[in-house]
């Protein structure tokens, strides 16, 4: 990792078009601007940590049959959504095995 | 050809119908073909299987079909990356997290939803920036009716 002390105020220009700005600090945090281009995603770490976190719970947790048991799908908004459906269905593998 | 799974065992796959991730499922960088397992007709619930790991079966719904109003706009490097010339050959879908033994409690990750192509089935994980999203938002507003389940125990 490349380590470099900056002041407030002072920037930094990575790869011509991004440039990071030292905006103010106070205690121990940072305030920064960032300029990049539009297709530079720039995202708070936690963001990408919590959905990793969402990810890996799902499957851990996953037991579709209990909530598909408990939903009565005629209630929902099946006539809205039954094109959308259909689509989904349309890529979709079927199977006809139980649930181990 | 066929894929392994640890939840339905042996699926037999259509080759057409293995999404290519092109940008990873956060998490799962090493896995790149996924199915979309369809075991209750109807339901609005499917498992995106990974074609490479058995053990990897994320539950997926769409939040339209519980009444949640989620729209979002799909960046145009990513819509150029997933090749996509028709908005309407875009599909998306989200994970869910379905809590055992308190299915009332399930959430669908609104963060991250899966996006592809139906086209040439190229898909990712996108993460949007939206403020109001969660990666937890509730799937029921109101509680479920219980399942009638006499042994069942309030915990």
């Amino acid at each position: 990792m490349l380590v470099l002390t900056r002041k407030k105020g002072q920037k930094l220009i990575i790869n011509d078009n991004i440039e990071v700005t030292i905006l103010e600090t106070r205690g121990d945090t940072v305030k920064i601007g960032i300029s990049a281009p539009k297709h530079v995603s720039i995202f708070r770490e936690e963001v990408y940590e919590e959905i990793k976190k969402a990810n890996k719970q799902a499957i851990q947790e996953g037991s579709l049959s209990e909530i598909s048991s408990a939903i009565n799908i005629n209630d929902s908004k099946k006539d809205f959504t039954s094109e959308y459906l259909n689509k989904l269905q349309s890529i979709s593998t079927k199977i006809n095995k139980p649930d181990k | 050809m066929k894929i392994n799974t640890s939840r339905f065992g042996e699926v037999e796959v259509d080759e057409n119908l293995i999404f290519d991730f092109i940008e990873p499922i956060l998490g799962y960088e090493n896995l790149s073909k996924f199915i979309l397992l369809d075991h209750t007709p109807d339901s609005p619930f499917k498992w995106l299987q990974s074609a490479e790991d058995p053990n990897v079966a994320f539950p997926v719904t769409f939040p339209a079909f519980f009444g949640i109003d989620y729209q979002f706009v799909i960046p145009e490097e990513k819509a150029k990356k997933l090749e996509l010339t028709n908005a309407e050959n875009l599909l998306s879908f989200n994970i869910t997290c379905v809590p055992q033994g308190s299915p009332q409690n399930a959430t669908v990750n609104l963060v991250g939803p899966i996006v592809v192509n139906m086209d040439n089935k190229k898909s990712m994980q996108l993460v949007l920036t939206n403020v109001n999203f969660s990666t937890r938002h509730k799937l029921f507003n109101k509680p479920l009716p219980t399942p009638e389940k006499p042994e069942n125990v309030l915990s």
